[in-house]
């Protein structure tokens, strides 16, 4: 069953997904097709405490920083354009695997330079953020950058987060007129 | 509002135009694109030279651009506006806007690079028509702007064809008509005005007197030059018939190469060399004392048929897009062709296809009623 979330919704992913730990966050986009500076996204998730902030940048997941130290986040490698068909990027979660101190991880998307580069999601051809649950390899829930973020230039997909005792999943949706940098400095 | 680069909006009416602040900066195309974003046919397209679409949905009338989109075929998911320059880039023009009253969409020359440019997209998206300002394109131009839509585009012939045959006068080849390509073929010449049987004729808005020079260019395919074989020699001439009854000939063969300040031909190419072919140039400020000028090609030596010379003739009005027609579909023993006319009709100019094939002179000057007086020539 594949649930689709509006902006806001919230769902407790170990009841709608019978109890997975294991989820993809996917981020694709189509090359650029007309001339000019290629549109380069960023996935990038960080791990945050109790306080709303990451312990160290170490727990801040993005291009440098492929994974986590505890293995519960792995960046599977950093796309400069958009070559290639599905996610063009993505980043593995494995919750069993994230410490107990982590309360809440939030999945962003960027676009790497946009201000000197004068870009924005609805420059880039069929741009989108989802998240898959690997236990079924259903859908949770999709956005569409390009259509719906078309002003923007970063958005905060979703947040997974501890509730008593269980992980649950707010889809939060924001967009934001931010550089990556920007956009992970404000996790620390 | 103001929709900015990669901004979408929805459109809540069927009937709404979008208008160019400024005219003639360039030559717009509208792609009409399936869901793969590709073109579906001949009639996927909407320019100067096939200005609306056979159902209607989209219309190009001078500045502006009407949509119907009550008609839009099913099977059309998007529309892409776009303009393209036949020379320089974007950043040489000065800014303009696509507009009506609801929506604005700037486009600044700043920074361009491109000679081609997407301005908008009318789409379709969850059921709704929604439009997306672009501000994206291509270096290159027209070409790799219709490529990314699935069309060719047709090069100007520049070489001819590797073949062993020595053209000889006997050597009949058996005319090809690539103008009744099928349908399905995806080929068009984007940027200019094609006038064909179906569309013979076109006003060129503008009253006598009122109109630049005009360039009447002739151009074919190169010839091999060698020892045994000389390059194909096609020759540019024109009619001429003034208002007051004189009329007189211009053309290479017999040295009639201007008359007065009202028309002139640029120099003679023999070889088809020059990448230019042959030129007439017409002035437009004098038309008023002229009722019609006739522009003629005949094959001088070389080839005996038009198909393997491939001819291009193109008028070159101030202001407007090439208005061009090909010589291809002529028959092997006619050597001549009345190709187009410059009509003033009531002070106005019209552009007219004739593309008939004739013998020669003779036989054209009887069909016309020129009625002058032919002898045999040499150059």
């Amino acid at each position: 069953m594949a649930i689709n979330l509006e902006k806001g919704q919230r769902i407790n992913l170990e009841k709608e997904s019978g109890g997975a730990k294991q989820f993809r966050i996917g981020l694709g986009w189509d090359a650029r097709a007309t001339d000019g500076t290629d549109f380069d996204l960023d996935a990038c998730a960080a791990m945050l405490q109790e306080n709303g902030k990451a312990a160290s940048s170490s727990d801040i997941i993005y291009f440098n920083n492929l994974s986590s130290a505890c293995g519960g986040l792995i960046h599977q490698g950093d796309n400069l354009t958009g070559d290639g068909d599905g996610d063009d990027e993505v980043i593995n979660v494995d919750l069993s695997k994230v410490p107990e101190s982590v309360q809440k991880i939030v999945f962003a998307a960027a676009i790497y330079k946009a201000g000197e580069r004068s870009q924005n999601f609805g420059q880039v051809q069929n741009a989108f953020i989802r998240a898959v649950n690997l236990g079924n390899n259903e859908e949770v829930i999709r956005y569409d950058l390009s259509e719906d973020y078309s002003v923007n230039t970063a958005v905060t997909f979703g947040e997974l987060y501890r509730h008593n005792g269980e992980w649950k999943f707010n889809a939060t949706g924001e967009g934001h007129k931010m550089e990556v940098g920007e956009l992970l400095n404000s996790f620390l | 509002m103001e929709l900015t680069a990669g901004a979408n909006a929805p459109i809540d009416t069927d009937r709404f135009s979008l208008t160019f602040s400024e005219l003639g900066l360039m030559d717009v195309s509208i792609f009409m694109l399936d869901s793969n974003g590709k073109v579906l046919g001949d009639e996927g397209m909407v320019f100067y030279g096939q200005p609306k679409t056979p159902e209607g949905s989209v219309s190009i009338n001078g500045q502006k651009i009407d949509f119907d989109l009550s008609c839009m075929p099913a099977s059309i998911e998007k529309v892409a506006i776009t303009g393209t320059l036949d020379s320089g880039n974007f950043s040489q023009k000065p800014l303009f806007k696509l507009f009506n009253d609801q929506y604005t969409l700037s486009f600044s020359p700043e920074g361009r690079t491109e000679a081609a440019l997407i301005f908008a997209e009318i789409y379709r998206r969850n059921n709704q028509w929604k439009m997306r300002c672009v501000s994206q394109g291509f270096n290159g131009g027209l070409k790799p702007l219709a490529e990314s839509f699935g069309v060719q585009v047709e090069s100007p012939p520049a070489s001819e064809p590797a073949s062993n045959n020595t053209q000889t006068s006997t050597n009949i080849q058996t005319p090809s008509k690539p103008e009744d390509a099928p349908a399905t073929d995806k080929r068009l010449n984007l940027s200019k005005i094609n006038l064909t049987k179906q569309s013979p004729k076109i006003n060129l808005d503008k009253v006598a007197g009122a109109l630049g020079d005009i360039k009447a260019n002739l151009n074919w395919i190169k010839g091999k030059t060698g020892f045994f074989s000389k390059g194909i020699d096609l020759d540019l001439g024109a009619y001429v018939e003034f208002v007051n009854g004189d009329k007189t000939i211009i053309q290479a063969l017999g040295n009639r190469f201007r008359e007065g300040d009202y028309i002139q031909l640029l120099g003679d190419d023999r070889t088809g060399t020059s990448t230019d072919g042959e030129s007439i140039l017409v002035n437009g400020r004098k038309l008023n004392d002229v009722k019609r000028i006739m522009f003629y090609a005949f094959i001088y030596e070389g080839v005996s048929s038009w198909d393997k010379a491939q001819g291009i003739f193109t008028l070159h009005v101030p202001g407007m897009p090439p208005i061009e027609t090909h010589l291809t579909d002529g028959v092997a023993n006619k050597s001549f062709c009345c190709v187009a006319a410059l009509n003033v009709k009531a002070g106005r100019v019209e552009a007219e296809r004739i593309n008939e094939y004739f013998q020669g002179h003779k036989d054209c000057d009887s069909a016309f009623g020129w009625n002058l007086e032919w002898t045999k020539g040499s150059k």
